[in-house]
């Protein structure tokens, strides 16, 4: 019952979020770039519901247009690192031998950076951009993807239905793709499901720290950065954009936590550890 | 387990505690705030704002410079003499410096800091101005050794406490360029040059002769003593600290709950009212050597900024007044060519706001461009740049030019700048003391970075380094500035200030445009409860 | 048993090995050094060619590598370009304020993770049990960098009662002092290690709740303490020691971020600020430590699997 209340909850938040994003231009009262002089730091008010910032930016506006940025680099990178994750875990699966050593050994070797230092490194040596930001965190990300996907078709492949699928005379291309995916699907998207928050924190932290996307693209991580300066005459410069990370993450939250109920996954598996950064 | 960790927690306690014990603060204690620690406390090789700052306290400069008027005033040259030839400089050492471990600073403890310096293995940055002296680049050429013995012509000892130095020709900036601090020779000169920088001396600093003696160095902050045997006196305030704080904001918090007593980096300009009406805190304005310009780079293949009239329409277009007062609250100068207000050359005449439109528009059309498309660069982190990028771009939309503002990562911007990857870019400049121009505009100078050249002003610039006399040396250089401005290679903008921000007990405090603790042995702090 | 520790010792090398190759190619595929890399610094070309050299750093890069692993075997980690001293002796440094505040908060978080999970793991889906759950996620969620800014801005500025920033007050540094700094970093921290922590001793509870032998024993009619006591905590106890196992690098290497935000003297920000300025020697040789202390922890996760489960062997 109450996987399908977080589930449910979750769904809504991510779709009234990402109607938000999309919609940015249409719900933003003010142009985010457009600063003014005599409008430094304002306290939100009928006319600015978020304040203004240190150029007199409307801060509502920017973060929608936040929004935009968070939730592509959240979304981009995880597909990104789903879709590497899975073929690379499927590769490995599928002919083993060397091959699964080799991929193995190198998802290996990037597991054990701490992806906030593996981040950090990345961003620091090159130009940090947004395309740069979405491929680091999906470098950071895929080798867990490889390693459940792999899990799970060795797992399936014991199974009878496989067995089955073979005695009856099936491809070994026809099995992978009518049967063993469709069945490992399911802990695959709760694992790409928590990807995202991830992303999106991870996202937040390098802007927070100067490395990611630059200004003057408004993300909630540059706006937290400049926010910092003004804390204590402007507390309305940082609550709100990183109330929006907090509410985006807690979202993807949810509903991962709703799929993995609902599906019947446990969370004691060793897989989706990592140490914390 | 958890009894384990407790154990361990509790010894962690002592370690982090337990180095602080026979450390004890007597006296009366300074907490000066910093936003990054230094890097050695090795004089030579001072490379950033901190470590530069912290040697201040630490080490004595052979020659400062007056706050006010930038002419080179004593320090631990306690006179100076200069013959007639204008190439011999005879100085004497003050009578009462002494290390910290009692042996006195001599005239060889220079001339070994000298050699080192001219030494083919040294990296820091001192070397350019010592080239004048006789001999010294012969040596930078030439010697062998991995030390820095031997000698250099032009420098010769007369007595333990007087040094005479030779100069190849006459360069008037000379004394202003003795602004370092010299190594103890009897500690260092057993020492490779080449492993001087990494020397445990330069983040042990066991012997040194500065107002102040360190006392510990750590990742927190550095703590240094008042020196009792200090040349100008002991200083009256016994304990600095000064604190790494990578946050602005914390610093002021901090500030404004009394834990920090001196905030030396540019407060913001929000910030100034509320300190302003704060009993306990002074704002001290503080002038730099820095100012804010817009290069117009017109070195790209067929750039309409290679024609003179597209860059003079440039100078028509901002009010610099108004920007000194909107975006910097007053808390500097408008600026019209490169020389500043502090320099003794600077030119007050040059004080003319003329922003129009109309004229602007007109060199335009006459240089033949109807609309013209630009892109600017600047780099991140600095809202009065961004604003000033934003206003010309209104400006230049009304004439005709569309401005494309791209903003970059520091060394993504440095790059674009060398490579001269850009049309215009709104970027920051440090100057001399002394108020030659050379560095920056000398088409043979390694600092000339806007490629700018002209014969006219080379040969000012060579004049004006070899005349000794102040007032010559004032026409020469307000000559050479009216014919740069007249190119416009560049929109000057702004000479910012440095705002601190000082407890009120702190007294006696005169910043230098160049260091904080220009007088710090002459600092006191009132008692509590004073009336101040 | 012994060739499946084997084997996975061996491969702990070779990723080790593999870490070593890709920090330094990675570090040494953009142009760049520290004397660019930091704006501050005032420059002289010719003085830079020579720093060049004699840090070998104009060598063709798998000189440098070799030089570099060279070094590596005898102990030697190489000198920060920044600070002009050994690596490791500044990593040495820092590590005691780092392990001081992470092994608190670890301590904290567990302690509380334990008694709280099991509670709410034997009340399943009561409303503590919902309560907990939910909170956990929102912990999880909070960035932790803006929680320390809220944090911050609430407890030194608006009721100024504990420093913002720092570990120490120069001059003081007694334990009272440190205590009051640590305090505010250790609340980020445990909020989020706390609520990591929480849902996984949980969730290990009640998988072995729902094995047979704990539905056998509660068939013969023991008492629910019993069996929480007897056979479900001495069986849940090996997967939440195997994640304290996984949790040991962050130990070590300090928590970046929540170090950052507080300017806290470890080894966390040292991590940021030497990588920030491009400190080849400090990133390689931090990169390799973390790398390590990962690859060790994996290893004594699966030392303790293997122990726990035999059909591993």
């Amino acid at each position: 019952m109450r996987s399908n209340i977080s589930l449910f909850t979750g769904l809504i938040l991510i779709a009234f979020l990402v109607t938000l994003a999309i919609l940015a231009p249409v719900i933003a009262t003010h142009d985010p770039a457009t600063t003014s002089a005599e409008k430094w730091l304002q306290p939100p008010s009928s006319e600015h519901f978020f304040g203004t910032d240190r150029l007199g930016r409307d801060i509502f506006s920017r973060v929608l247009y936040g929004a935009r940025v968070s939730l592509s680099v959240g979304m981009l990178s995880t597909f990104v690192s789903l879709g590497i994750g899975t073929l690379l875990g499927l590769l490995a699966s599928y002919y083993g031998g060397l091959v699964d050593v080799i991929i193995m050994r190198f998802a290996d070797v990037v597991l054990v950076f701490p992806s906030m230092l593996l981040a950090i490194t990345l961003v620091s040596i090159f130009e940090p951009a947004l395309w740069l930001v979405i491929l680091v965190i999906a470098g950071t990300g895929w080798p867990s993807i490889a390693r459940l996907v792999r899990s799970e078709v060795l797992r399936l492949r014991q199974s009878d239905f496989v067995a089955s699928a073979r005695l009856l005379g099936a491809k070994n291309r026809r099995v992978v793709w009518r049967h063993l995916l469709p069945n490992a699907i399911g802990p695959v998207l709760v694992a790409a499901t928590l990807c995202v928050p991830a992303a999106v924190m991870t996202e937040a932290s390098l802007s927070y720290l100067g490395l990611g996307v630059q200004p003057p693209t408004p993300t909630w991580g540059n706006m937290l950065r400049d926010a910092q300066l003004y804390l204590r005459f402007a507390w309305w410069y940082a609550f709100f954009p990183g109330f929006f990370v907090f509410i985006t993450v807690f979202a993807f939250h949810l509903t991962g936590e709703g799929l993995r109920q609902a599906l019947g996954l446990s969370q004691t598996a060793r897989r989706g550890w990592r140490a914390g950064s | 387990m958890r009894r384990i960790l407790a154990t361990v927690i509790i010894v962690l306690f002592m370690m982090c505690t337990g180095c602080q014990n026979n450390k004890s603060t007597t006296g009366p204690s300074l907490h000066v705030a910093a936003l990054t620690g230094p890097l050695t406390m090795n004089p030579l090789f001072l490379r950033d704002t901190a470590s530069a700052e912290v040697a201040a306290l630490l080490h004595p400069q052979l020659l400062v410079t007056d706050p006010e008027t930038l002419l080179p005033k004593a320090r631990l040259f306690s006179s100076w003499q200069l013959l007639e030839d204008n190439l011999t400089y005879i100085f004497s050492l003050h009578d009462d410096a002494y290390w910290s471990d009692g042996k006195p600073i001599t005239a060889e403890d220079v001339a070994f800091t000298l050699r080192v310096i001219c030494h083919p293995d040294y990296t820091g940055g001192l070397f350019l101005p010592l080239r004048y002296i006789t001999g010294a680049e012969g040596y930078k050429q030439e010697h062998s050794s991995p030390f820095a013995d031997g000698a250099i012509s032009g420098i010769s000892i007369i007595d333990e406490k007087t040094l005479k130095i030779n100069l190849k020709e006459t360069y008037a900036p000379f004394l202003t360029m003795l602004n370092f601090a010299p190594l103890p020779a009897h500690i260092l000169s057993q020492v490779e040059v080449a492993k001087m920088e990494s020397h445990e001396y330069s983040h042990k600093l066991p012997v040194s002769a500065g107002p102040y003696l360190l006392a510990e160095w750590n990742d927190e902050y550095v703590h240094v003593r008042a020196n009792p045997n200090y040349f100008l006196g002991k200083p009256s305030i016994e304990n600095i600290y000064y604190r790494y704080i990578p946050n602005l904001e914390a610093q002021l918090i901090e500030l404004l709950a009394g834990k920090l007593d001196l905030i030396p980096t540019a407060v913001k300009v929000e910030d100034i009212k509320n300190l302003k009406n704060n009993p306990e805190i002074k704002i001290y304005h503080n002038p730099r050597l820095v100012y804010d310009y817009l290069a117009l780079n017109g070195r790209k293949v067929n750039s309409p900024l290679a024609d003179k009239k597209v860059r003079k329409a440039f100078s028509l277009l901002l009010n610099r007044q108004e920007i000194v007062k909107n975006l910097l609250l007053n808390y500097g100068t408008p600026l019209y060519g490169p020389l500043l207000p502090l320099h003794f050359a600077y030119n007050k005449a040059l004080q003319t706001d003329k922003v129009d439109l109309a004229a602007a528009r007109r060199l335009l059309v006459e240089a033949g461009y109807n609309k013209l498309e630009l892109n600017l660069i600047y780099n991140v982190g600095n809202a009065v740049r961004e604003n000033v990028a934003l206003l010309l771009k209104e400006q230049a939309a009304k004439i005709g030019i569309e401005i494309k503002i791209t903003l970059l990562e520091w060394e993504a911007f440095l790059a674009a700048l060398n490579e001269g990857d850009y049309d215009l870019a709104i970027l920051g400049r440090g100057v001399e003391v002394d108020p030659d121009l050379t560095f920056h505009w000398h088409s043979q100078s390694r600092g000339n970075s806007l490629a700018y050249a002209n014969s006219e002003v080379d040969q000012l610039l060579d004049q004006g380094v070899a005349t000794m006399d102040r007032s010559k040396r004032t026409e020469i250089y307000q000559a050479a500035e009216s014919i740069i401005v007249e190119d416009a290679p560049a929109v000057w903008l702004y000479a910012r200030e440095a705002i601190h921000a000082a407890t009120a007990k702190l007294q006696n405090f005169t910043p230098h445009p160049e260091s904080i603790f220009y007088n710090v042995h002459e600092w006191t702090l009132a008692a509590e409860g004073e009336e101040f | 048993m012994k060739s499946a520790l084997v084997r996975r010792f061996l491969q702990t090398v070779i990723v080790l090995f593999g870490v070593s190759v890709v920090t330094f190619l990675v570090m040494h595929a953009a142009p760049g050094h520290p004397l660019q890399a930091n704006p501050e610094l005032r420059l002289d070309p010719t003085a830079i060619e020579r720093w060049l050299q004699l840090r070998q750093l104009d060598q063709p890069l798998i000189f440098q590598y070799l030089a570099w692993l060279s070094r590596v075997f005898r102990g030697d980690f190489g000198e920060s370009l920044l600070y002009n001293r050994p690596v490791l002796e500044l990593m040495g440094e820092r590590l005691p304020s780092t392990l001081l505040l992470t092994l608190s908060a670890f301590a904290l978080a567990m302690f509380l993770a334990v008694a709280v999970g099991i509670k709410i793991a034997t009340q399943q889906n009561s409303w503590l049990d919902r309560l907990v759950c939910t909170i956990s996620l929102a912990g999880i969620s909070v960035p932790n960098f803006w929680l320390g800014m809220v944090l911050v801005l609430l407890f030194a500025y608006r009721f100024p009662i504990l420093p913002a920033v720092g570990m120490r007050t120069p001059g003081d540094g007694s334990i009272l002092d440190i205590l009051q700094h640590m305090l505010l970093p250790l609340l980020v921290m445990v909020a989020g290690n706390f609520a990591r922590y929480v849902r996984y001793v949980r969730s290990a509870v009640l998988d072995v709740m729902q094995q047979d032998y704990v539905k056998a024993a509660r068939a013969r009619g023991l008492g629910e303490n019993e069996i929480l006591y007897r056979h479900v905590l001495p069986n849940a106890a090996m997967p939440i020691i195997t994640v304290a196992a996984l949790s040991l690098p962050m130990l070590f290497t300090g928590a970046m971020v929540a170090e950052y935000v507080f300017a806290w003297p470890g080894l966390g920000r040292f991590i940021i600020t030497s990588t920030m300025a491009r400190d080849y020697p400090v990133i390689m040789t931090v990169n390799l430590y973390t790398a390590s202390l990962v690859a060790i922890a994996n290893f004594i996760a699966d030392v303790l699997y293997l122990l726990i489960d035999p059909r591993l062997r």
